[in-house]
């Protein structure tokens, strides 16, 4: 492995911007939206998705321009020192989701799959996983991901579908919930967790034009974004908000609801597998992001010596927290107002700096 | 060559690892519960009585052996604090490691019911073990009575009666399938009152309890669980529902109630009724009928007190007309529509007046006013569950006879006119 990503086209660029952005749904954001939001939480995902999306838009418009990966063009449009600062904002955003994943998927498989087992033997199992896939590439990672991707989203839609008899459609009202300006860091939380589409940009080279961006942005995010929206109100829906907001692992609850008759139930038995898959994928990626990222600021020649370090590192900070609300009340702090400001204001200004500098159409590039 | 020793590894991993799950037991080794029963004890405590399956004697293992009167399950009583307790001492007196995650039913004793379920209800939601499609029963008597009597002749399994149970209630809707999920989540919502369903042992000695009063026009009583006239069967039955306020029991419903609960909940598939004969009322008719439509529920709230406006639409099939009286007519069909009406729109009421003497909102009319708010803060602040107690009913049922069965006119019998 070196910084050679391979030759990805719009099926790979789709996958990855799908499975960084979709953990969240297997995870307690649902549940920290509604506490926040009240039944207007599945609103919230809305702008989210809107302003991330537009962000993203911003970014493909400046490397259309300007060639090379995010920290390059930063430094063509910004100069070293701005350069540096992306870099390492993006590397906390990616090394951070990295940590805080392994911890609560490996806190929730304590919690549904495995209860018996020992916490670190399945912090490592994940971290080991994630790190075992990265040793395939990131190119063979996307690739496997398109090919799961499928089966994903229709695990997900089948879940909501089987809950369609226990539906109440007017839990999702009185529509504001608990006031618009309570719908603010649900919102900020949800663009805090886009912070994962870097990845697009940092792999920017290897993508064969900008189409294939715009494309991942378009159908995998977008895919993602309305799938996780569309999750958030059917969990409103089904439980109401002052239920919905009590729940730590909302799809694991939703899968488990679905009777169908005596025969056809505990169905979350499938899904945990689902889960663990996304878990780790997206682990693997944010992990390959920040040491891509760790490895440019640092002039290494490869990144390859990076990954058991880097490994090891997110194995030991997954396991400093003392329980795991510390790790919800942390994350209800990093994603919201450490990482959603970066998010929203590092595209913006590249945007305004290509519009100002300008630049020639620079697309496809001639690194592979 | 490092590669091939991590694939080669990876897959002695994944060899050793699929065979099984950490912490995996045998099923031999599990002691599987298919029903747990809670009761107050006198001293504060909870009564937990657990049935556990004899997976042997399902197996028909023991029946080889000349052991056929081995049941294929059995029943532990243990007095502890909570559930947790509980369960612990239950693993003391098995040798197997006791699992929860099969359990289809929870049963509460009414005076538990009657303390406030809060702090038994509180591991169900929060265990894994405990799944939100549990069914959810309270008896009217003991949990444990209830366990100890049901004893279903068509089912080996009582797990299975009570799923068999849960899924037929669409048959005449005299009792609602409530499970641990809608009961909770009714529990915690701004609006509308927890209810589940109500269980008893009936004596089995065929003698007629009346709930209350009958309505007029309707042929068939109100029964309460425990209450029907019958001989024979399982002493165990399903009628009616238990309702709370808040965590606590507050009454029980009859079986038509229920019904009654259920035409406004949209939750009535179908069922008999038996009415008076309009033109000759010593006489009953039988009327298979369900839902037109699902009923139109709007609360108006303009006034100083709520207005709630419903509409059902019953559509009936004729099953038994004994007089010859052509109510497959246009001319006579219209009264026995109307008579159908009648009794459902008392019966309605009914059970309206009663449960809005007991501040509960069974049919979640207050699930009707969520539109009508911006926000949560006005909804919490309008405070319907003091609005309903003074709330106005509208009620209108109309109902439309569309078939009459396998039959098209009624010939009289002949009588003999000396005599």
């Amino acid at each position: 492995m070196n910084f050679n990503s391979g030759r990805m086209g719009m099926a790979e660029g789709i996958a990855l911007a799908f499975i960084v952005t979709f953990p969240s749904i297997f995870l307690s954001v649902p549940s920290s939206a509604v506490a926040i939001a009240g039944n207007g939480g599945w609103l919230a995902g809305i702008p989210a998705a809107l302003i991330a999306g537009v962000l993203m838009f911003m970014l493909t418009y400046v490397f259309a321009r300007h060639s090379g990966d995010l920290l390059e063009v930063t430094e063509k449009l910004l100069g070293r020192l701005s350069a540096y600062v992306v870099g390492l904002f993006y590397f906390g955003v990616l090394f951070g989701s990295a940590i805080l994943w392994t911890r609560e998927f490996a806190e929730n498989t304590l919690l549904t799959a495995l209860p018996y087992a020992g916490f670190p033997f399945v912090v490592a199992c994940y971290i080991l996983s994630a790190g075992f896939l990265l040793f395939a590439g990131i190119e063979n990672i996307c690739r496997a991901t398109y090919i799961i991707l499928p089966f994903m989203v229709l695990g997900l839609v089948l879940v909501l579908a089987g809950l369609a008899p226990l539906y109440r459609p007017y839990n999702l009202f009185p529509w504001q919930g608990n006031g618009f300006s309570s719908l603010i860091q649900p919102m900020l939380t949800m663009i805090g967790l886009s912070g994962g589409l870097s990845v697009l940009m940092i792999l920017a080279p290897s993508f064969q034009d900008v189409k294939s961006l715009k494309g991942a942005v378009i159908f995998g995010y977008g895919g993602s974004a309305l799938l996780r929206i569309l999750s958030v109100a059917v969990f409103i829906m089904v439980f109401g908000s002052n239920v919905a907001r009590e729940k730590t692992l909302p799809f694991y609850e939703m899968a488990r609801l679905i009777y169908i008759n005596r025969y056809l139930q505990r169905f979350e038995a499938l899904f945990i597998l689902l889960w663990v898959m996304v878990g780790v994928l997206a682990m693997a990626i944010s992990l390959y992001g920040a040491i891509y990222i760790t490895a440019k600021l640092f002039k290494l020649p490869s990144i390859k010596p990076l990954l058991p370090v880097m490994t090891l590192i997110i194995a030991q900070l997954a396991m400093i927290l003392p329980d795991a609300k510390s790790v919800l009340d942390l994350e209800a702090i990093l994603y919201p107002y450490v990482f959603a400001p970066g998010v929203i204001l590092i595209p913006t200004v590249l945007f305004i700096a290509t519009i100002i500098k300008g630049g020639k159409k620079a697309w496809p590039h001639a690194q592979l | 060559m490092a590669s091939r020793a991590v694939v080669i590894l990876l897959l002695l991993v994944l060899g050793i690892t699929a065979a099984g799950c950490n912490g995996a037991h045998e099923t031999d080794e599990v002691a599987w519960v298919i029903a747990v029963g809670m009761d107050k004890a006198s001293d504060g405590d909870l009564l937990v009585s657990y049935r556990v399956a004899v997976p042997l004697v399902l197996a028909g293992g023991e029946t080889a052996g000349g052991a056929k009167e081995k049941k294929p399950s059995t029943i532990v009583t243990v007095k502890a604090p909570t559930l947790g307790e509980a369960r612990n001492l239950l693993n003391d007196s098995e040798s197997r490691s006791v699992n929860l995650s099969h359990v289809t039913s929870i049963i509460i004793g009414e005076d538990l019911a009657r303390a406030g379920v809060q702090d038994a209800i509180g591991p169900l939601t929060r265990y894994r073990d405990f799944r939100g499609s549990m069914f959810l029963f309270v008896c009217r008597g003991t949990a444990k009575d209830y366990l100890v009597h049901n004893k279903p002749d068509l089912e080996i399994l009582p797990s299975r009666w009570v799923e068999n149970t849960a899924n037929t209630s669409s048959e005449t809707s005299f009792y609602i399938p409530t499970n641990l999920h809608e009961f909770y989540t009714r529990l915690k919502a701004d609006t509308g009152s927890p209810y589940v369903m109500a269980v008893a042992v009936n004596p089995l000695t065929g003698r007629d309890k009346r709930d209350g009063n009958q309505v007029p026009g309707a042929k068939s009583p109100e029964y309460l669980a425990g209450d029907s006239p019958r001989e024979g069967g399982n002493p165990v039955e399903v009628i009616g529902t238990a309702v709370f306020k808040e965590d606590k029991l507050v009454g029980f419903l009859g079986n038509e109630e229920t019904r009654a609960m259920a035409i406004l909940g949209d939750n009535y598939p179908r069922g008999f009724i038996a009415v008076d004969d309009p033109l000759a009322p010593k006489h009953g008719v039988n009327i298979f009928f369900r839902n037109g439509r699902k009923p139109k529920i709007d609360v108006d709230l303009g006034g100083e007190t709520p207005v709630i406006h419903i509409s059902v639409f019953l559509e009936g099939e004729l099953s038994s007309l004994p007089t010859g009286i052509m109510y497959e007519s246009h001319e006579y069909k219209p009264l026995l529509e109307a008579e159908l009406s009648s009794v459902i729109r008392e019966q309605i009421t009914k059970m309206l007046v009663r449960t809005q003497s007991w501040g509960t909102d069974v049919v979640d009319f207050g699930y009707y006013i969520r539109p009508k708010f911006s926000t949560n803060q006005e909804l919490v602040a309008y405070g319907w569950d003091k609005r309903f107690r003074q709330a106005e009913f509208q009620l209108e049922v109309t109902t439309s006879i569309r078939r009459t069965g396998l039959m098209n006119k009624t010939s009289p019998i002949r009588r003999d006119e000396q005599e």
